[in-house]
């Protein structure tokens, strides 16, 4: 077990964060950054090479992601390239979405398992009401339904009449959209193969999904911590640091403690998907759920450090709390993921 | 980083797997499954020593020349994690954990041809005289003397807490031989060979649990020759971190609480016991992903990765005792009404009474007030954030 990067690796994690600071400092708005991430050829990294991938592993999703959270850029990575590319990746590899979602050029993003009603037509899709918020389906072109129970999966075209879009931002900067149909009529959709989708789904996507999730909230931990340490050394109440209340340097060991598990577990567990070892995939979970909690106790006690001012709009460290907690509603609560630890090995 | 599937690793956990079939018996595996502490019952884990010395792994962690089998960390962690899975022992780990490495770093080559041996062949028990009535976190208060006369160090005073001091037939100590301004800087390690000698007393404390593991030893005049002394006289303070550091990582915390977990779900399946309810499926899954956070933290340790913080060990010991702490009181509720009963003779390698209530839970209620120490021995959890705090708010 080799937990040192490879210059491959430290490249991924370099770039990354100098293209991150690039894009606060220039103020630039998501679509350029998303551009820029494309040209990078980041958003087919985890990708094949014949789909137009770069073959990596979980490990450099990993740092792509800890970066990302690092520096407080909640792009739709997850949403749009993991499990969008990755299951128009797993069926139809030539397909023109493909190419174009690896190129930054139409969006597209997934709703798993929605409560899909298949038409009384065969091979027509009937869907009522609304889909809840899926971060990155601002500007979707594309809609991918995925429906385990039922191995089904269609790809919706966005543009029609029968699909309205509704995009909405999210806390903590991250944007999404809701789509909704039209009530009880039929949705213009391809079918694409549902067992092949859900197979894919399972076995591969959502492991890396869900661990990019983890890793994501293991960096924005990391910078509430730093913002936390470093403010703790400068700011001075009663005549002396915060630092030197042992109340407080409690409160930052426990956080320290939280750091370096997550960081071990969301690691260890993506060595685990790239070595394709048994347990993989419960790790992967469970680095998201450690992830979770842990991120939520770190942000929530960074605040709780620096007092009133981080409860502004106007201090970064309370927005890494919006965002790890908007993190982990996304693909299950951490709640629904404990629930699936619980009850299943798998 | 990368973790590739390693066959010569696999054949070695196969290698032990099949050995530990073999080798443990019955009433072995019995008394190993009713954990009550971090120590093993005394007399089956010295039993299970004995085999595994007379196999050539009686000191899993040690180098070859002083009569380890040489295993690399990852084969020194296979082997406890197929011990965990196969229900064995651990071994009393005071002299194989602790004084081993001391000596191989501090020792002379005369002690350590004397002491090393017997470690392994389970002759010698060893204890740890290191806290004192009025020097128990901080350690470096310890006032126990030794007066140099001739050829010996003359002791007097007092340790407490010492573990299994009634058990033992050696001691090394911390001794303040000099009284310095800073008190670090007076304090020598003696190894006290003879828990026998003349003027050394030793009262074993009751615990909570009913049972005794700790200590009280007393020194009036004992004699101590001076070649006993480990390291410099007066520089014994940096034998005892070096000491410390073993003391808090030469020990699995995720081992632990998986062998704990284990008894959960064998008392969750019992029929006299509270079935697992949905709430406590959760807790249940949370704690098994803390103890997979630990699992791989502690994995970063044994493989050397640079990245760990100095405070490592600290960070391991908090987040390991804590974790168990709380499977305990999982357990204490599975257990329901049975939880206090106390049992009879039931611990040992030949038990004679047959636990009362459900098997598997029988040793839940000693080790939920056993376990109460570990948040206090080898630095407490808040000496340990202190030490971690001191490292994130350094510079």
């Amino acid at each position: 077990m080799d937990w040192s990067l490879t210059p491959e690796q430290l490249e991924i994690q370099r770039s990354v964060a100098a293209l991150c600071s690039d894009a606060h400092a220039a103020s630039e708005d998501e679509a350029v950054i998303w551009r820029r991430f494309a040209d990078a050829g980041w958003l087919g990294m985890h990708l094949p090479e014949a789909a137009g991938g770069l073959e990596c592993g979980a490990v450099e999703v990993a740092l792509l992601m800890q970066t990302l959270g690092l520096h407080g850029m909640p792009l739709p990575f997850v949403q749009r390239a993991i499990v969008f590319g990755g299951l128009l990746a797993a069926v139809t590899p030539d397909a023109q979405p493909l190419a174009a979602t690896i190129a930054g050029e139409e969006i597209g993003v997934a709703l798993i398992d929605p409560d899909l009603t298949v038409g009384d037509q065969v091979g027509k899709l009937s869907l009522v009401g609304s889909s809840v918020p899926l971060p990155g389906g601002h500007s979707a072109k594309h809609l991918l339904l995925l429906d385990n129970s039922q191995s089904a999966a269609w790809l919706v075209d966005v543009g029609a009449d029968d699909v309205v879009r509704e995009d909405v931002t999210l806390h903590g900067a991250g944007s999404a959209a809701l789509f909704h149909w039209r009530d009880g009529g039929h949705v213009n959709a391809i079918e694409l193969p549902g067992a092949e989708c859900a197979q894919a789904w399972r076995d591969r996507i959502e492991p890396l999904a869900q661990l990019a999730l983890a890793a994501f909230n293991l960096g924005a931990m990391e910078a509430a911590l730093s913002a936390s340490t470093a403010y703790s050394r400068e700011r001075r109440q009663f005549g002396q640091r915060l630092a030197d209340f042992q109340a407080l340097q409690h409160l930052l060991a426990d956080a320290g403690v939280d750091v370096e598990l997550t960081g071990s577990l969301v690691f260890g567990a993506a060595m685990a998907l790239d070595a394709g070892r048994d347990d993989a995939r419960r790790l992967a979970l469970s680095a998201r759920v450690y992830a979770d909690e842990a991120a939520k106790r770190v942000c929530k006690s960074a605040i709780q450090l620096h007092g009133a001012i981080a409860t502004t709009d106007e201090l970064e460290v309370g927005h890494h709390l919006s965002r790890v907690a908007v993190n982990a509603n996304q693909l299950g609560t951490t709640q629904q993921l404990l629930r699936r630890l619980a009850v299943s090995a798998d | 980083m990368h973790w590739p599937v390693d066959s010569v690793e696999e054949a070695f956990r196969d290698e032990v797997a099949t050995f530990l079939q073999g080798a443990l018996t019955e009433d072995m595996r019995r008394s190993a499954s009713r954990i009550t502490s971090i120590f093993f019952e005394f007399d089956c884990a010295l039993a299970w020593q004995k085999k595994l010395h007379a196999k050539g792994w009686g000191a899993p962690a040690w180098p070859k020349e002083y009569g380890g089998p040489g295993w690399s960390p990852a084969q020194q962690l296979i082997f406890q994690e197929e011990c965990a899975r196969a229900g064995a022992p651990l071994p009393y780990a005071i002299g194989l954990q602790m004084l081993g490495p001391v000596l191989m770093e501090y020792g002379t080559p005369a002690q350590k041809a004397r002491y090393l041996p017997p470690i392994i062949n389970g002759d010698d028990i060893w204890c740890q005289g290191y806290s004192e009535p009025n020097a128990g976190s901080d350690l470096a208060a310890l006032a126990t003397s030794a007066r140099r006369e001739g050829d010996s160090y003359i002791v007097n005073g007092q340790k407490i807490w010492t573990s299994y001091a009634h058990r033992a037939n050696r001691m090394f100590a911390l001794v303040r031989t000099a009284d310095t301004k800073k008190p670090q800087a007076g304090i020598s390690f003696l190894l006290i060979d003879d828990m026998a000698a003349p003027g050394l007393t030793i009262r074993p404390i009751k615990s909570l649990d009913g049972h005794v593991e700790q200590c009280e030893v007393f020194f009036d005049d004992v004699r101590v020759p001076v070649e006993n002394l480990v390291g410099e006289e007066n520089d014994g303070w940096g034998v005892a971190k070096f000491l410390l550091q073993h003391e808090r990582g030469g020990y699995s915390y995720y081992i632990a609480a998986q062998r704990l977990l284990a008894i959960v779900d064998e008392v969750a399946s019992t029929q006299q016991a509270n079935t697992m309810d949905a709430d406590m499926q959760v807790l249940r899954a949370r704690l098994q992903t803390k103890l997979e956070a630990l699992r791989f933290f502690e994995y970063r340790q044994v493989t050397g990765d640079s990245s760990l913080p100095a405070s490592a060990a600290s960070m391991c010991k908090l987040a390991g005792t804590e974790l168990a702490q709380v499977i305990d009181e999982l357990a204490a509720t599975l257990m329901g009404p049975w939880f206090g009963v106390m049992q009879g003779d039931i611990w040992g390698l030949d038990p004679a009474d047959q636990p009362i209530g459900p098997a598997a839970g029988a040793g839940v209620m000693r080790h939920y007030l056993n376990n109460r120490a570990a948040t206090i021995y080898g630095g407490s959890a808040q000496i340990q954030r202190n030490l971690i705090a001191r490292e994130l708010l350094a510079g």
